[in-house]
């Protein structure tokens, strides 16, 4: 047993971690069956939807907690608005027992994803430092690299820079060449390389197949942005459609180079989509604003009840 | 890992010859840019300890050679700034975005060609 300060923070954490799997269970729920759906959207809202999927659990986890502990410091018996907010033993916590077991595969879990994520992130930045390095700068932050290889790709999240292979522009025109350089620096302009990282920290969270559903939409929604900012330049959309089947194919003669949260590519990834968007085809349409809303309230809503109740279940198998 | 300017010249040095000590190296470079044997000695070790060189005692001197060509350690590069963001093995995943999948046949590319080329003729047409 803990003095009553930190017997209290640890009840709060024991909240917020069993919250946040209630929550991670109720998004996934929402990602495998309506996933589908995210592609009928709007490129701008289906990218929030997907940070609000993301980050809901931690949301909801933040919520949850506050509510609990206000319903503990609350003490006027009249007060039963947070009465579904009850936590029977907030003063005192024990390590041998299920909440403490609790607590230390969730910080466990939490010390490997962050863990393995900042060395990813260590081992990327000099690799690409190297790759700089061997590089020639051909236009302002696009670096030319010689290789047997078609790529091009932005990374970086101070200093973004633009790559594309001599092998690559060697195969295309110059009008070619100027869509795959101004899609790379819509990347930029957009921070990609960041964002796709940071999502990638949320999405480590759910369970694999989920979270690779969430990376693969947000991969897609950032290369549909990324080549509408090309139509935007006044640039014909066939063109950038035939540029991206041109290099998926001379992707196709090669291992196939793509797929890094640290990065962004141009081509290879999600082409079919990409080519039936930029030709128009598509019917996308604005995210309806009060189902968003109507989802966010239902998961706090499910977790702000549930707890109470997933707390005692679990006492009646493991012990207090 | 980032590369001094001295080191992507020998480097580059050693990409083209097969294998040379440092005193080799020193007299190569003291021509073009002058340098003492020290500097020339550091920066293998550098390059040595960055991996990116192996080394073999001869006599009494150490044996430089790139350890990787340059094409190969480019190539590598780009794969592994690129890669990891989906798990190449959850073909699950793949198989449930099937519209969505990267791994296209010639077919799929030819369709997609054709249904640009209508779209461009409707366009000319429409002008």
């Amino acid at each position: 047993m803990f003095p009553d300060t930190l017997s209290l923070w640890l009840n709060m954490l024991t909240i917020a971690v069993l919250t946040f799997a209630l929550a991670n269970g109720a998004v996934s729920v929402v990602v495998a069956s309506l996933a589908q759906q995210f592609l009928t959207i709007q490129v701008r809202s289906r990218k929030n939807i997907l940070w609000v999927l993301a980050i809901l659990p931690w949301f909801a986890s933040l919520c949850v907690t506050i509510c609990f502990t206000y319903k503990y410091y609350t003490t006027n018996p009249f007060d039963k608005s947070f009465d579904f907010a009850h936590w029977h033993h907030m003063a005192s916590f024990n390590w041998q027992s299920w909440h403490g077991i609790t607590l230390i595969i969730a910080a466990i879990i939490v010390i490997y994803v962050i863990g393995s994520k900042l060395w990813q992130l260590r081992k990327h930045s000099k690799e690409l430092a190297l790759l700089t390095d061997l590089s020639q700068p051909i236009a302002d932050n696009v670096y030319q690299i010689e290789a047997p290889y078609v790529s091009a790709f932005t990374s970086g999240f101070t200093q973004k820079r633009c790559f594309v292979t001599d092998s690559l522009l060697a195969q295309t025109s110059q009008q070619e060449q100027a869509i795959i350089i101004a899609h790379e620096q819509a990347h930029a302009k957009h921070n990609d390389p960041l964002k796709k990282w940071l999502f990638s920290i949320l999405a480590a969270f759910f369970i694999p197949t989920i979270g690779e559903r969430l990376k693969l939409h947000m991969t897609l929604a950032m290369e549909q942005d990324a080549d509408n900012a090309v139509i935007n330049e006044q640039r014909d959309s066939t063109a950038v459609a035939s540029t991206l089947v041109k290099v998926a194919r001379l992707n196709a003669q090669q291992t196939p180079v793509c797929n890094n949260e640290l990065v962004a590519n141009f081509g290879a990834q999600v082409l079919e989509q990409r080519v039936y968007f930029l030709l128009g085809q598509l019917n996308l349409k604005p995210a309806n604003k009060y189902v968003t809303t109507a989802l966010i309230i239902a998961t706090l809503l499910l977790c702000l009840s549930s707890i109470d109740a997933l707390h005692h279940f679990i006492e009646t198998v493991f012990n207090h | 890992m980032k590369l001094g300017e001295l080191e992507k010249l020998v480097l580059h040095y050693l990409w083209n010859q097969k294998s040379s000590d440092v005193k080799q190296v020193f007299t190569h470079f003291e021509r073009i840019r002058g340098g003492s044997l020290n500097t020339y000695q550091s920066t293998l070790d550098r390059l040595y300890k960055k991996d990116l060189l192996a080394r073999e005692k001869v006599g009494h001197a150490f044996q430089y050679r790139a350890k990787i060509e340059r094409h190969e350690l480019i190539g590598q590069l780009i794969k592994s700034v690129t890669s990891d963001f989906m798990a190449d093995d959850d073909s699950s995943l793949v198989a449930a975005f099937s519209s969505l999948s990267k791994d296209f046949n010639a077919e799929q590319l030819d369709k997609l060609e054709q249904l640009i080329d209508a779209q461009r003729q409707k366009l000319q047409q429409d002008t």
